[in-house]
């Protein structure tokens, strides 16, 4: 193990390369917007389970309170599922770190040893998902405790304990799963049409599902019926899975106090065992697929005979682009499917969001603004697609510049494939929102052309920002995995614009609400905010993008 | 609009086909040039090796002569074309094979083909014609079928040799083409080279091999740390005294000892 702390350092230079001054700025903004972000998400998660909280241990059984019942299955329940997310984290972790990343061609050439290399990368995926659980657990539990009312020294501690150990588990499962997983993906992702609309329909599925529980909650919300989801026979169901959710329910239990010793003990035994299994299935498969060199070949369906066809040269780069983006799976979904259920997911928004708004506001309508607000806010999601629209290129953008084509030609052709997809989803959302009614056709018109000009905006901004600052991949085949700087910044931006526009239309409503006055509704000012606001984003992402534009683009160096 | 052949891209028969006047090339954050006053003319017909080490400039030569990486100062025509002022004219008239083949992984053979000549707006026709031309010195067959992914390294060379070829370029340009191509294929495009550049076309290539420079080139020009040291034709070399390969590393070699005893010291 004498080249162990050197991998490892390997591994962190990976993570946090130290660049120059410059770049490193660019990398602590990175970071910073992601922080952003994840306080964001934690913020709203600890919002949501502190009601629940609340909610859930009111509930009786026969009219008869049991608060350590209630407090002992929510902990497990909740454990469950952190547990669950961990072992998908660490399935995809291992996946790319141990088969997929073209560093480990390289270190099994040099004079490391197979476990050495393994042992260090293991450890590297192990303190992300420590940090990882560690945030998870802190929110899930101090905010348990604290609307319980059972925080203490003991609970924190034992917290940071947990937080800290809490992966080796989920790393164990995923040890297992993780070279079928490989195989699998390699074998579906060689047939992208198939993984394709297998993509859509589970994100379609989750997204009816999605719909239908929160049109169930928000009338028991509403309604303040809530217990009554909870009856005698799902609470009878809950607390027998709550008991034997191994080993979910041991940690519930050390954290609530109860048996501790026995609890700690088994844990500990199954932290060990979990830990022992997965070092050995992670060495063994590891060993095996980098000393035997199993790369899966799939083969390729054969097609009878060449089939020349002549396009034009600036339809072979928007065709270059579709072929790209439709056969990598992940960028497949990211895009195409999430493009596909963007006016489904705008519906169901709309739906929901117009019952709110009924009940709150009683006869105003405000269908257009809320209506222009989701459209703008779903639009702008799909569109982060783009803040890779350079980087996901790897070498072939340096391919691209020997070939005899502007660089007006490469990156308008990128910016109108992107263009035309997002066009497509917001149109289909304007249809449904029209043809269900919840918008007049002539607001659905308005609302598409705000959309249009605000996804052009955001487009040009995307590219150009990526064009700056890109990220490439240092994958075989140049895909990029992990989010960047980039990406959080065009999610952070986007979603600003979004909610100040989304402000601006419904200030009377706000206004109104604030002040206690009447709410009225006006058309014509929503109209002119909606069309001049995306227009001057518009202008503003205009002027950025052409800015020594070919500059830029000359000094694009995937290498440097 | 840049016509499709690039035979008719020339406007003058006598133009050269690559005029590299005192091209400096320094990295952004290098202390130094790694290009320093190279100046180059290439006529058609020729087939020029660039001899040089690891890292003495071959591929960044290549990179700006392409215009694949901007430079800092000097001139670089390709048929007359002006590569910073008429970059896709002159891009028109060139075929280029990098030494990195992770590209376009995710089309097949043949879509990568058909998006080269596309991109150089060759007919149907012809590409039909050279496709099998092509196909039957590079042997691929029906892999052309399958991604570029499954590709080995040999066969994303013979792919990527393919579609720079689709519209028949006046000037071929390779960035260390003969790595990982077998025995029997490294032979047959020697050949092919040889009666390219008999047809009136120019090749210019980058190696630090000795061997396949002497036997497929006409011509040689060395390159050591960014500068041209020599440049010659092997019917003069030939009266010369001693075989090629004592020559380069005469001329290279000396600096380059030098250079690794102070790295070994600093180790």
């Amino acid at each position: 193990m004498t080249h162990y702390a050197l991998l490892l350092k390997k591994q962190l230079f990976d993570a946090f390369p130290f660049g120059s001054k410059s770049a490193r700025s660019k990398n602590a903004l990175g970071y910073i917007l992601a922080g952003i972000l994840a306080a964001g998400i934690i913020a709203a998660f600890v919002i949501i389970f502190s009601r629940f909280t609340s909610t859930y241990l009111q509930i009786k059984i026969n009219r008869v309170p049991n608060l350590a019942a209630r407090q002992f299955e929510l902990m497990s329940v909740a454990y469950f599922a952190l547990i669950i997310v961990f072992i998908i984290t660490g399935v995809t972790q291992l996946c790319y770190n141990l088969f997929e990343n073209s560093d480990i061609r390289i270190l099994i050439s040099m004079p490391f040893s197979s476990f050495e290399i393994f042992a260090a990368k293991l450890t590297w995926i192990y303190i992300k998902q420590a940090a990882l659980s560690l945030a998870c657990v802190l929110a899930l539990n101090l905010t348990f405790f604290a609307t319980a009312n059972l925080i203490s020294a003991y609970n924190v501690i034992m917290t940071l304990i947990i937080g800290i150990l809490l992966p080796v588990i989920p790393l164990a499962i995923a040890s297992v799963l993780a070279l079928p997983f490989y195989y699998l993906k390699k074998l579906i992702g060689s047939h992208y049409l198939l993984s394709f609309a297998a993509m859509t329909i589970l994100l379609v599925g989750f997204c009816l599902l999605y719909n239908y529980a929160f049109t169930i909650a928000q009338g028991l919300i509403g309604s303040g019926k809530i217990a009554s989801l909870f009856n005698e026979r799902v609470m009878n169901n809950i607390h027998s899975f709550a008991v034997f959710d191994y080993p979910a329910n041991l940690i519930a239990g050390i954290m609530l106090g109860k048996e501790v010793g026995k609890n700690i003990g088994i844990l500990l035994a199954i932290l060990l065992v979990s830990a022992a299994v997965g070092l050995l299935v992670i060495h063994k498969v590891f060993v095996r697929v980098t000393q035997t060199g199993i790369s899966v070949h799939i083969p390729h369906i054969k097609r009878e005979g060449y089939r020349f066809q002549k396009r034009s040269r600036f339809g072979n780069l928007i065709a270059k682009e579709f072929i790209t983006v439709l056969r990598t799976p992940s960028y497949a979904y990211m895009y195409f499917a999430t493009a596909i259920v963007m006016p489904l997911m705008a519906y169901c928004s709309a739906n929901l969001g117009t019952a709110f708004l009924g009940g709150l506001l009683g006869n105003v309508r405000f269908d257009f603004e809320l209506c222009t607000f989701i459209v703008l806010l779903y639009s702008s999601l799909t569109n982060t697609f783009c803040s890779t629209s350079i980087s996901r290129d790897g070498y072939m953008s340096m391919a691209q510049k020997t070939l005899p084509y502007s660089p007006a030609q490469i990156l308008s052709a990128k910016m109108l494939f992107s263009g035309i997809v997002s066009e497509l989803s917001i149109l289909a959302a304007c249809i449904t929102l029209a043809a269900s009614g919840l918008e007049s056709a002539g607001d659905a018109v308005v609302t598409f052309i705000s959309a249009t000009i605000f996804a052009a905006s955001q487009i040009a901004f995307a590219t150009r920002l990526d064009l700056n600052h890109p990220h490439f991949s240092r994958t075989d085949d140049g895909e990029i995995k992990e989010t960047n700087s980039t990406v959080s910044i065009i999610i952070l931006v986007g979603l600003t614009m979004c909610f100040a526009i989304g402000m601006l239309l419904m200030q009377n409503t706000i206004r109104g609400l604030i002040s206690g006055t009447e709410i009225t509704s006006d058309k014509s000012a929503a109209y002119a905010y909606a069309l001049c606001v995306p227009l001057a984003l518009l202008a503003a992402s205009a002027a950025f993008f052409f800015v020594n534009l070919k500059k830029v683009y000359a000094n694009l160096d995937s290498e440097g | 609009m840049p016509t499709t052949n690039a035979q008719q891209a020339i406007e003058n028969e006598d133009t050269p086909v690559i005029q590299i006047e005192g091209l400096v090339k320094q990295y952004a954050g290098a202390e130094i040039p790694s290009i320093k006053d190279f100046s180059l003319t290439c006529h058609a017909g020729e087939i020029v090796g660039l001899l040089g080490h690891n890292g003495a400039g071959k591929s960044t030569t290549l990179k700006c002569l392409t215009g694949m990486l901007p430079f800092n100062s000097g001139s670089i025509k390709i048929n007359g074309y002006d590569i910073t002022t008429s970059p896709v004219k002159a891009k028109f008239t060139f075929g280029f094979v990098s030494d990195k083949h992770d590209v376009f992984v995710k089309m097949t053979g043949l879509q990568y083909i058909n998006f080269m000549a596309d991109a150089y707006n060759v007919s149907k026709e012809l590409r039909a014609e050279r496709f099998e031309k092509y196909d039957e010195l590079f042997g691929l067959g029906n892999r052309l079928k399958e991604p570029i992914s499954n590709y080995s390294h040999g066969m994303r060379q013979k792919v990527c040799m393919m579609g720079s070829l689709m519209h028949n370029p006046k000037l071929w340009i390779l960035d260390e083409p003969m790595i990982g191509l077998d025995p029997l294929t490294s032979e047959k495009v020697a050949n092919f080279m040889k009666e390219y550049a008999a047809e009136g076309n120019c090749i210019l290539f980058s190696s630090h091999n000795v061997h396949s420079v002497q036997k497929i080139c006409n011509r040689a020009v060395v390159i050591n740390k960014g500068v041209k040291t020599d440049d010659f034709r092997f019917e003069d070399f030939d009266s010369m005294a001693g075989s090629l390969e004592e020559f380069f590393l005469a001329r290279t070699t000396e600096n380059k000892y030098t250079d690794d005893s102070e790295q070994g010291e600093e180790n």
